[in-house]
């Protein structure tokens, strides 16, 4: 069975990084099976998972793509998928859209994200946006999370509450079919 | 995933710009509950109106809690009760009328429409009764509405009942003199009354409706104008086919959330789902204003010229978003104007901007009709019947619907101010002009025949 591992790129963001990375991806066998790639402020980070067609070993793989990649600016990780590789998410979820409004302070996000955790809830997505167009700079986070079908929705805004009440955060918590609704055709 | 300005953009129409669902109205056929004696067809109506309706605050508070977006008003529309109360006497009718309003309030919700009658052709016998029992139902219950359909465009405009309808009103104010007419409040005239509003004080269920059906309806003036708002900042020189366009895709995207509420409320009842109305409904709170609209499209007032325009502009664009965004839209869906429920509406009339004749003229394009109008408590019946017959005549001959709830305030003249409390609000009472000039005109009574427009076939 043909082995899939995955990497992980981050570095300055500029034109030529796929490029480059697909590039070196190929020159080794390595076939790039789903990748997703991000640009924070300037800063750029991608996920590949990619398959080790030519049975090349991890670490002969990260070190040829690091000497490729470092001359850019790049770094380079590389570690074998997990056998099962699927997502510990119980089926039995519902996708919810957590956002919060307020002030930027340290532990926000881990005190957020520490609630949704305790009650197993998985973030699918999470940004953090700040506003500059309100009378005060706010800082706005997005968090998509599947619920599991055990959880009481009521449990969850509680916990949710109870973080926002410390923080002086305004949160909501809705089931996603509302953005859909209102932004899609 | 989604993108920062479809979340953030979601979120601001629920949380800053008056997004919620105006109401879902759960809709009872009670033609099954038909009954010789009227203690039996007492009996029956509420066990069946809380066998079905027990649940549906319940349910709208958790699905409404869901999704984030308040249900304001949970309701339940019932079948005309001149139809299905027909073999009962006027008295028996308001103890049918005190049954649906015990009803109402077992279940929790905050208004039973229903207590209406069709007479566009002509009277039933249980059509008499429900007419002259209406001033007593309305005085003695709290959450009962009635609507009474005079005309329609298929049959033309039955005067006899318009001018029973001036004389009604009437009496229902003067019943309720010690709240400003508030019964009047909660009573509608209607030319081609829909069976399916959503809204009060017009919602029934129509023949031919299922036994139990969700329709609702969702508001947003609020968002309109703010869209209205942000399109002029980033564009100032922004034209009315593009200001057109913005109210048209907001008035979809406010569409959209009340069908996935009401598709969810019913799917949870075991009942149909109906329609979404999606009528742009203000109330008295800030920033959730029709009236605010014609300024924000840049109108010094609603009610100076221009206005007519802006609101034929506005009520089609909501027309066609709706449309656009669910096959399932009925109701009245377009915009009210209804003179006390809205502050800016209510303050152009109180400043002079708005008088009764521009009000007429403008409900020619809007999607109901004159609402929620004071008028001096002198105002005769006759007179009543006449402003009445006129907006019986705009809907009959444009096919489209139009209604009356005029309230004659007792004891009070023009300027001065009635008070109806909560969503009603309080409005400045509005002069007539030539008060008593159309009794020889309305006593004739008879039947405006219906208009060659009915000749469709």
């Amino acid at each position: 069975m043909i082995q899939k591992l995955v990497l992980s790129v981050l570095g300055k963001d500029r034109p030529g990084i796929v490029a480059k990375v697909s590039a070196s991806l190929a020159a080794l066998g390595c076939n790039i099976e789903d990748c997703s790639q991000t640009i924070l402020q300037t800063e750029f980070a991608a996920i590949f998972i990619i398959s080790n067609r030519e049975a090349r070993s991890v670490a002969e793989v990260e070190r040829s793509l690091r000497q490729e990649l470092e001359v850019d600016g790049l770094t380079a990780r590389v570690k074998p998928m997990e056998e099962n590789g699927g997502s510990s998410v119980s089926a039995a979820s519902f996708p919810f859209v957590v956002t919060t409004t307020g002030p930027d302070r340290i532990g926000m996000i881990a005190a957020l994200s520490g609630a949704m955790a305790e009650l197993s809830c998985n973030i699918n997505n999470f940004r953090a946006i700040v506003r500059c167009d309100r009378k005060r700079e706010e800082m706005v986070t997005i968090f998509e999370i599947s619920l599991p079908a055990a959880v009481d929705l009521k449990t969850l805004k509680e916990r949710l509450e109870t973080v926002a009440r410390r923080y002086d955060l305004e949160v909501s918590v809705q089931h996603s079919a509302i953005f859909e609704a209102t932004n899609k055709i | 995933m989604f993108s920062d300005r479809e979340v953030l953009s979601t979120l601001e129409m629920i949380k800053s710009e008056n997004l919620d669902l105006r109401t879902v109205t759960l809709g009872v056929s009670l033609f099954d509950c038909c009954a010789e004696e009227a203690e039996h067809f007492q009996d029956k109506i509420f066990r069946k109106i809380v066998r079905l309706a027990s649940q549906l605050v319940g349910i709208c508070d958790e699905v409404g809690e869901k999704y984030g977006v308040p249900v304001v008003n949970k309701r339940i529309a019932v079948s005309p009760i001149a139809a299905v109360g027909a073999p009962f006497a006027a008295p028996q009718m308001v103890e049918i009328a005190r049954v649906l309003d015990r009803a109402a309030k077992e279940v929790g919700v905050d208004f039973v429409g229903g207590f209406s009658a069709l007479v566009e052709k002509g009277f039933a016998t249980g059509d008499r009764a429900l007419i002259e029992a209406i001033p007593e139902a309305l005085a003695v219950t709290e959450r009962l509405c009635s609507s009474v359909n005079v005309a329609s465009t298929r049959a033309g405009i039955n005067m006899d009942a318009v001018w029973l309808m001036g004389k009604t009103i009437k009496r229902t104010a003067e019943m309720t003199a010690a709240r400003d007419g508030l019964g009047c409040a909660k009573l509608v005239v209607f030319a081609n009354i829909p069976q399916d509003i959503p809204f009060m004080a017009g919602a029934y269920l129509g023949i031919g409706e299922p036994d139990s059906v969700i329709n609702v309806g969702v508001s947003g003036p609020g968002v309109i104008n703010q869209a209205i708002l942000r399109a002029r900042r980033e564009n100032p020189d922004i034209s009315l086919g593009d200001l057109s366009e913005i109210i048209k895709r907001t008035a979809c995207r406010v569409t959209r959330v009340g069908e996935l509420i009401g598709r969810e409320v019913a799917q949870r009842l075991k009942a149909r789902f109906g329609i979404v109305d999606l009528s742009l409904a203000p109330t008295p709170h800030v920033g959730d204003s029709v009236g605010e609209i014609f300024q924000s499209l840049g109108l010094a007032r609603i009610g100076v010229p221009g206005s007519t325009a802006v609101l034929a502009m506005v009520n089609d664009a909501v027309k066609k978003g709706g449309a656009f965004a669910s096959c399932n839209v009925g109701g009245l869906s377009g915009a009210f104007i209804p003179v006390s429920e809205d502050l800016n509406i209510a303050a152009a009339a109180a400043d002079g901007y708005l008088c009764l004749e521009k009000l007429e003229a403008m409900t020619s394009v809007c999607s109901v009709g004159l609402d929620m109008v004071a008028l001096p408590g002198e105002t005769s019946a006759e007179t009543l019947a006449g402003i009445i017959a006129d907006e019986m005549a705009i809907g009959m001959i444009n096919k489209k619907t139009t209604a009356a709830r005029l309230i004659p305030v007792p004891g009070k003249k023009a300027g001065d101010k009635a008070v109806f409390g909560g969503l009603l609000g309080e409005a400045v009472i509005m002069p007539v002009r030539s008060q008593g000039s159309c009794a020889d005109f309305i006593r004739r009574g008879g039947l405006i025949p219906a208009p060659i427009q009915s000749m469709t076939n």
